[in-house]
């Protein structure tokens, strides 16, 4: 079985992001760039069955500017077989990924697709995506997920509490936080990592991503009033409306 | 392209969603077709949403199970562009999605004929919902249902609550748990949690708060042992009024509360329990 984990380079989600003061954008320069958490226990999933011989290949892709290197790279540290970017002068719009992802998923043969279930930077559903032009069931935030024969048992986190799923292969499985928690890469294999070759692969359309007319920093206007007895914070909050 | 906007939901969406998601609609268009999906099967909804979806001018579902899985999905069918979580729509060739965990808004163009689901909670309801029409899915064979094993939340309904409770990291003992119960069964609060409290097994799965679990806006939230990640603090801060109980007054969820408690949680939940109840 040879499984796809799509990946994608986000700021690191533990930082305070900027916006030019124009509002035309977001500030990127100093910013620290991760491989998408939720992406990462994707991967993680996927490295497990393949440490547990129940998978032959892990290939992770990843489509955009050159910056995806360094998350490629990362992401064969934490166990991926071969990395395959998706090269493009600029980001690629979410749908043109998708379809840019889709075929590397078909002429490569994988039978299981796994991708994080948003994006820390746009929540971005990529996984549905996929699993739509490629016609493959889907089972999205998932929580645990296992191999047994050609079917993927998945528990997901629904709007109605945790779903119990039996999907046939091939099909597509998007992780929630909670699936895998993902290893620290050791530093052999950051070391074998280096040596290791990203292959390329041009993304013909980029697509059209929907036009930004402007980004706005959300203003935090509350006055953190301090209260020190069960008696003040009612009042407070009778006055303030909120009882 | 016609001004038809097209509104999918599924037959049991609750009311005060669906009036919604018709209300985030009607800031695009007049022409509102409802449309009541029988199952969201995302596979087989997917493909009924895109063929539903042709020549109109935006397709709109809240964000939801259906928005999230079967609507997207249906986007790429159509060739369609998808945006998600859309919070408000100041014109309508205009709208506004949260990026970086709600602490971003960004004004993007609507393309014609996108897809996008809406936070249903940022929405006015439309005073009357036109007549919906349902439709009917059918099942995949290639996904089969085992039963469900996790307990989900009792309780008033996290959605739709006045008051939540989000009970956090320092209230996650059993003991600390039943006072927060307590608290919730005197304001008739729904409790939901943070992640290690969900990990912890003392709160369902779908009680989970946050950029991951669920976006509230309640009258009143109040924040139990919350130190406040960003990811958290996209899910709540919609609420009308947010109070904080909290040992740490640096922590983020107290910086951004309109009301902070600084005090030992074993000291404070008793004692605000105690004066919930001796309230007339």
């Amino acid at each position: 079985m040879r499984i796809l984990v799509a990946v994608k380079r986000v700021p690191d989600p533990n930082q305070r992001v900027r916006v030019h003061a124009d509002g035309s954008a977001v500030e990127t320069a100093g910013l620290r760039w991760v491989l998408n958490p939720y992406d990462e226990t994707a991967l993680e999933c996927a490295v497990r069955w393949k440490e547990s011989g129940l998978a032959t290949e892990v290939l992770v892709v990843a489509a955009g500017g050159s910056g995806c290197k360094d998350i490629l790279r990362n992401a064969l540290a934490l166990g991926a077989d071969r990395a395959l970017h998706l090269a493009a002068s600029d980001e690629v719009a979410p749908l043109a990924a998708a379809r840019a992802i889709a075929d590397v998923a078909r002429s490569e043969k994988c039978d299981v697709a796994l991708v994080g279930s948003q994006a820390v930077d746009d929540g971005a559903a990529l996984g549905p995506l996929v699993g739509g032009l490629l016609d493959w069931p889907q089972a999205t935030r998932a929580v645990s997920a296992s191999v047994a024969g050609g079917t993927v048992r998945v528990e997901r986190f629904g709007d109605s509490g945790v779903e119990a799923l039996d999907l046939d292969l091939p099909c597509i499985v998007t992780a929630d936080l909670r699936l895998a928690a993902p290893r620290f890469a050791s530093l052999t294999a950051v070391l074998a990592a280096k040596k290791k070759v990203i292959e390329e692969r041009p993304v013909t359309a980029a697509g059209d991503a929907a036009r930004v007319l402007s980004v706005a920093a959300v203003s935090r206007a509350r006055d953190a009033r301090r209260v020190s007895s069960a008696r003040e914070l009612l009042a407070a909050l009778r006055e303030r409306g909120g009882l | 392209m016609s001004e038809r906007v097209l509104v999918v939901a599924a037959t049991w969406t609750a009311p005060d969603v669906l009036a919604r998601v018709v209300g985030a609609a009607s800031h695009l268009s007049d022409l509102i077709e409802v449309r009541l999906l029988t199952a969201t099967h995302p596979e087989s909804a997917a493909a009924v949403i895109a063929r539903l979806a042709a020549g109109a001018r935006a397709v709109v579902a809240a964000a939801d199970d259906l928005g999230r899985d079967a609507l997207a999905r249906a986007s790429a069918l159509a060739g369609a562009p998808l945006l998600g979580d859309v919070i408000s729509i100041p014109d309508q060739g205009i709208v506004v999605r949260p990026w970086f965990a709600d602490s971003v808004h960004a004004t993007v163009a609507l393309p014609p004929g996108a897809f996008m689901t809406v936070r249903p909670a940022a929405f006015a309801p439309a005073p009357a919902v036109p007549p919906a029409q349902a439709v009917e899915v059918p099942a995949d064979p290639r996904v089969r249902r085992r039963a469900s094993a996790a307990a989900v939340s009792a309780g008033p309904s996290l959605a739709t609550a006045p008051v939540v409770i989000g009970a956090g990291r320092g209230v996650a003992t059993p003991a600390r748990m039943d006072i927060v119960r307590r608290i919730a069964g005197s304001l008739g609060a729904a409790i939901g949690a943070t992640r290690p409290t969900v990990d912890e097994g003392l709160a369902p799965g779908d009680a989970l708060l946050g950029q991951s679990g669920k976006v509230v806006a309640p009258r009143l939230y109040l924040a139990l042992g919350i130190s406040g990640a960003l990811q958290h603090l996209a899910g709540v801060k919609d609420a009308a009024v947010i109070a904080a109980i909290n040992t740490n007054a640096e922590a983020p969820m107290c910086v951004d509360a309109d009301v902070v408690w600084v005090a030992d949680l074993d000291t404070a939940l008793p004692e605000f329990a105690a004066a919930l109840e001796e309230l007339p």
